[in-house]
C-alpha cells in the first residue's frame, strides 16, 4: 500500500520533461564565481585574495562555526579577484572569480583524475565522518543548504533510531535528484552505510514517489543485499519532499510544532547529499559540483548536467541554446519554491537543482484580489495553518496572534498560493510575517 | 390612567438604587490623577505618532509628569509647546534643535535603473525577500513605500521610484527611520539644508556604473570644504553637521551631483 502524508498538499502538473536525459558533462567555463556563502548559518571567512592560486578542492572559504561550511574551488586556476554578485536567491555576496587554468576540458575527465579510495566502514569513528562530511562542506542539497554535519550531530538527549533518505522530489520540472537514483545507485547504497554505520545501524527507508518507478526499481536492486535499507514508494503529492511531511507519510509520526525531525527520533537526508556524502568518503572529494536539471518552455532540449559549483548562468544558457532575448522568468529550484533571479551571470550553488526558462506565455501576472473566503489555502496547507487569517493578521500588523496561530510553522512551499482562486500573494505574506518576528526577536 | 404611574415608580427606583451605587463606587474607588496630566495631553500635538517611545501623547503627558522631567522632548512639538509645557510643569526647556528626515539616495528611475520586474506585495521588506533589489544598485530606495504608510504626517510620497519628503510637513518624529530596510533614511537637523544622497559604499567605478548620481567617493568636497564638514570614508561622503556651515562649495565641487542643499520650501 503506497503512503502519502494526510494533511492538505496538491498535485501540480508534474512536467518532469527532463527525466530521462542522462546526466551529461559540460566542459569547464572560463570563469568561475564561487560564492563564499551557500548555506544557511554563519556566513564563511574567505581565505582567498587576489592573486592567489588554487588547487582543485583547495579552500576558498572557511566555516566560522559550528553551523556553517567550508566552500571549495572546483577547479584549479587563479583568483582574479573578488566580486560582489548577485546571487541566484535574490541577495547579493561575495564571490571568487577563479580562471581556470583547465578551461575548456570536459569536467567528466577531471572527476576521473580524483582519487580512489577503500573504506573500511568498521575502523571508521563516529568524530572521524563527522569531521569528513563538515570539511567536504556538505550541505543539504535539496534547497535549503544546511549544514549537513549540524544535522547529523544530534544532541545526546535525542536518540535517532530511523533514517530517511529524500528522493521524493515533489516539485515538478526537477529531475536531478531522479537522475541520480538511476545513475549512482551503488554510490548512493554506499553513502547511505557511512550513515548508518555513524548512528549505530538504524534501519533506513528511502521516500521515492511512484512518478518514478525506474528509480525505485533500480534501488530495490541496489539495496537488496541490506535488508535494513527499505525502499518506500510514496503516492504523488506535493509537498511531499518537506522534511516534516516525508516523516508523516513514511512513519506516520507527527514532527511537533516549533519541532524538528531529531525530535522524533528522524535524519532526513536528501539523495545528492547522501551522493556527494560518498564523494567525500571514497573520493576525498569535497563538495564541488553537483546536478542541475535544465528546464522551462524556453529551452529546446532540456537535460540534466553536472556543473561545477560556481559555473555562470549564461554558461548554461550557451550550451543549452537559450534565447536571452526571450527569458522573462528564471527560477533557480522548483517552480514551486525555487527563487526566481535577475542576473545571468549569478553563479550555480550547492542548492541549485535546476534552472528552469520560460518566456512571456507563462507569466500569469494577474493582480491581487480581495479574499472570497473559500478556504481552499486551508485545505492546501500542509502544516494546517489558517493561511488567509494569517496573512490578514501580518497585514494589520497584529505580530502577537500570528505568532499564537503558530506562523512560524510555515514551509513556505506555496500551495496555497497555488490553489488561491483570487491570486492572492498569500506565501509571500508568510514569508514576509516570518520575518518580521525573525526582525523583533 | 395610574397604571402609567406604575412603571415610572419602578424604573425611577432602580434609577435611584444604581445612582446611589455608582456614587458610593466612584467615592470608594476614587484615584487621583493628576490634572496636570490632561492639561499637557492638550497641549500636545495629538498626533498619537509614537516618535516620543510611548503608546500615544497621552501616555507621554503621564510619564513626563509622573517623572516630572522634560528630558526626552516631544519631537514633533515646536518650541513654544514645549516652553508652555515646561511652565505648566514649572520646568526649564531648551530650544531643541528641530529634524527632519531626509533620504539618502536620488535613485530615480532616470538615474538608476530597473533590472527586474517586481510584482509581489507592496512593501519594501517583502521585496527585499525576493531580491536584495529591484534596481541596478543594491543601496537604492526601493520606492514601495513602507515608510510612506509609517508616517502619520502624510509628509512623504512616492515619486518618480523613489520617496520624496516634504520637509515642511515632516515633524521630525523618526518613526519611519526602522522602516527602511536599506536604511536610508536619517535625521539631520531641520536648518541644514546640504545633504549627500547616496548610502553606496561600492567602489567608484562599481557606483557610477549602478547610478548617475552615486558618490564615487572621489573626495573633491573634502578638499574643498573649508569648515572640515565633509569626509569621505570607504567611498562614501558624509557631513557633520555640528561643523558645516552651508557654504555650499562641496554641492559646486561634487561631480555626480550627489550633495544638494534642499530648497527650504517644497511645493507638495
Amino acid at each position: 500500500m503506497p503512503k502519502t502524508f494526510e494533511m492538505g498538499g496538491i498535485h501540480p502538473p508534474e512536467d518532469k520533461i527532463s527525466s530521462d536525459e542522462q546526466i551529461i558533462f559540460g566542459e569547464v567555463p572560463e570563469k568561475l564565481l564561487v560564492p563564499v556563502d551557500q548555506h544557511i548559518g554563519k556566513p564563511c571567512e574567505i581565505i582567498v585574495e587576489k592573486g592567489s592560486v588554487v588547487e582543485r578542492g583547495q579552500l576558498v572559504a572557511k566555516s566560522t562555526g559550528f553551523v556553517s561550511s567550508n566552500v571549495h574551488s572546483p577547479v584549479a586556476g587563479k583568483v582574479d579577484k573578488i566580486v560582489k554578485m548577485p546571487q541566484l536567491g535574490g541577495q547579493i555576496k561575495q564571490c571568487a572569480l577563479i580562471s581556470p587554468e583547465t578551461s575548456g576540458e570536459n569536467y567528466a575527465d577531471i572527476l576521473k583524475k580524483d582519487s580512489n579510495n577503500n573504506i573500511n566502514l568498521e575502523k571508521l569513528s563516529v568524530e572521524n565522518i563527522r569531521k569528513t562530511i563538515a570539511d567536504a562542506g556538505i550541505v543539504g542539497m535539496g534547497g535549503a543548504g544546511f549544514p549537513t554535519h549540524v544535522k547529523l550531530s544530534p544532541p545526546p538527549e535525542k536518540t535517532i533510531d530511523t533514517l530517511i533518505i529524500n528522493g521524493a522530489e515533489c516539485e515538478p520540472y526537477i529531475t536531478s535528484d531522479h537522475r541520480v537514483m538511476l545513475e549512482h545507485a551503488e554510490e548512493m547504497i554506499k553513502g547511505i552505510l557511512i550513515l548508518q554505520h555513524l548512528f549505530d545501524g538504524v534501519p533506513i527507508y528511502i521516500g521515492i514517489e511512484r512518478n518514478k518507478p525506474d528509480a525505485i526499481e533500480t534501488l530495490e536492486k541496489a539495496a537488496k543485499d541490506y535488508d535494513k535499507i527499505t525502499v518506500v514508494p510514496l503516492i504523488v503529492k506535493y509537498p511531499q519532499g518537506g522534511e516534516k511531511q516525508l516523516i508523516k507519510a513514511i512513519l506516520n509520526r507527527e514532527v511537533p510544532s516549533k519541532g524538528l525531525p531529531m525530535d522524533v527520533g528522524v535524519v532526513v537526508q536528501n539523495v545528492a547529499t547522501v551522493l556527494s556524502i560518498h564523494d567525500a568518503f571514497y573520493h576525498n572529494r569535497p563538495l564541488m559540483e553537483r546536478v542541475v536539471t535544465i528546464s522551462g518552455n524556453l529551452v529546446k532540449k532540456p537535460g540534466n548536467i553536472m556543473l561545477p559549483i560556481g559555473t555562470p548562468i549564461s554558461y548554461v544558457m550557451d550550451k543549452f541554446e537559450i534565447d536571452p532575448e526571450k527569458v522573462r522568468v528564471m527560477i533557480s529550484g522548483g517552480p514551486m519554491m525555487g527563487r526566481t533571479s535577475y542576473s545571468f551571470e549569478s553563479p550555480i550553488t550547492k542548492t541549485t537543482s535546476a534552472l528552469l526558462f520560460f518566456d512571456e506565455s507563462r507569466i500569469i501576472g494577474r493582480d491581487e484580489n480581495p479574499c472570497i473566503r473559500c478556504g481552499s489555502c486551508l485545505r492546501a496547507c500542509p502544516m494546517g495553518l489558517a493561511v488567509a487569517q494569517l496573512t490578514e493578521m501580518i497585514k494589520a500588523n497584529n505580530i502577537a496572534s500570528a505568532v499564537q496561530d503558530s506562523i512560524m510553522d510555515c514551509i513556505e512551499c506555496g500551495s496555497c498560493s497555488y490553489v488561491c482562486p483570487a491570486d492572492r500573494r498569500l506565501v509571500h505574506w508568510m514569508r514576509l510575517g516570518k520575518n518580521i518576528i525573525r526582525r523583533e526577536n | 390612567m395610574f397604571e402609567i404611574l406604575i412603571p415610572g415608580f419602578i424604573l425611577g427606583g432602580f434609577a435611584l438604587i444604581s445612582s446611589t451605587g455608582l456614587y458610593i463606587a466612584s467615592k470608594k474607588f476614587y484615584v487621583y490623577e493628576d490634572p496636570r496630566i490632561a492639561e499637557v495631553t492638550e497641549l500636545l500635538p495629538g498626533a498619537n505618532c509614537g516618535g516620543c517611545g510611548f503608546a500615544g501623547c497621552a501616555a507621554y503627558a503621564e510619564n513626563v509628569v509622573n517623572e516630572n522631567s522634560l528630558d526626552n522632548p516631544c519631537p514633533v512639538a515646536d518650541d513654544e509647546t514645549m516652553s508652555q509645557i515646561g511652565a505648566l510643569l514649572g520646568l526649564a526647556t531648551e530650544a531643541g534643535e528641530k529634524k527632519v528626515a531626509s533620504l539618502m539616495c536620488k535613485g530615480t528611475s532616470q538615474n538608476c535603473k530597473s533590472v527586474m520586474e517586481y510584482k509581489g506585495i507592496e512593501d519594501c521588506w517583502a521585496a527585499v525577500l525576493v531580491a536584495d533589489t529591484s534596481k541596478a544598485c543594491s543601496f537604492s530606495c526601493l520606492g514601495l513605500g513602507s515608510c510612506v504608510r509609517a508616517c502619520s504626517f502624510d509628509a512623504m510620497y512616492i515619486e518618480d521610484g523613489i520617496v520624496v519628503i516634504d520637509d515642511e510637513k515632516c515633524t521630525g518624529c523618526g518613526m519611519c527611520i526602522s522602516t527602511c530596510p536599506k536604511d536610508l533614511l536619517h535625521m539631520r537637523p531641520k536648518a541644514k539644508t546640504t545633504t549627500v544622497t547616496c548610502l553606496n559604499t561600492d567602489r567608484g567605478a562599481d557606483a557610477r556604473r549602478a547610478c548617475s548620481v552615486a558618490c564615487i567617493g572621489c573626495m573633491k568636497c573634502e578638499k574643498v570644504c573649508e569648515d572640515d564638514a565633509i569626509h569621505v570614508n570607504n567611498f562614501l561622503a558624509k557631513i557633520d553637521y555640528e561643523k558645516c556651515t552651508q557654504c555650499g562649495k562641496c554641492v559646486e565641487a561634487c561631480p555626480t551631483n550627489s550633495i544638494e542643499i534642499r530648497e527650504v520650501t517644497v511645493d507638495a
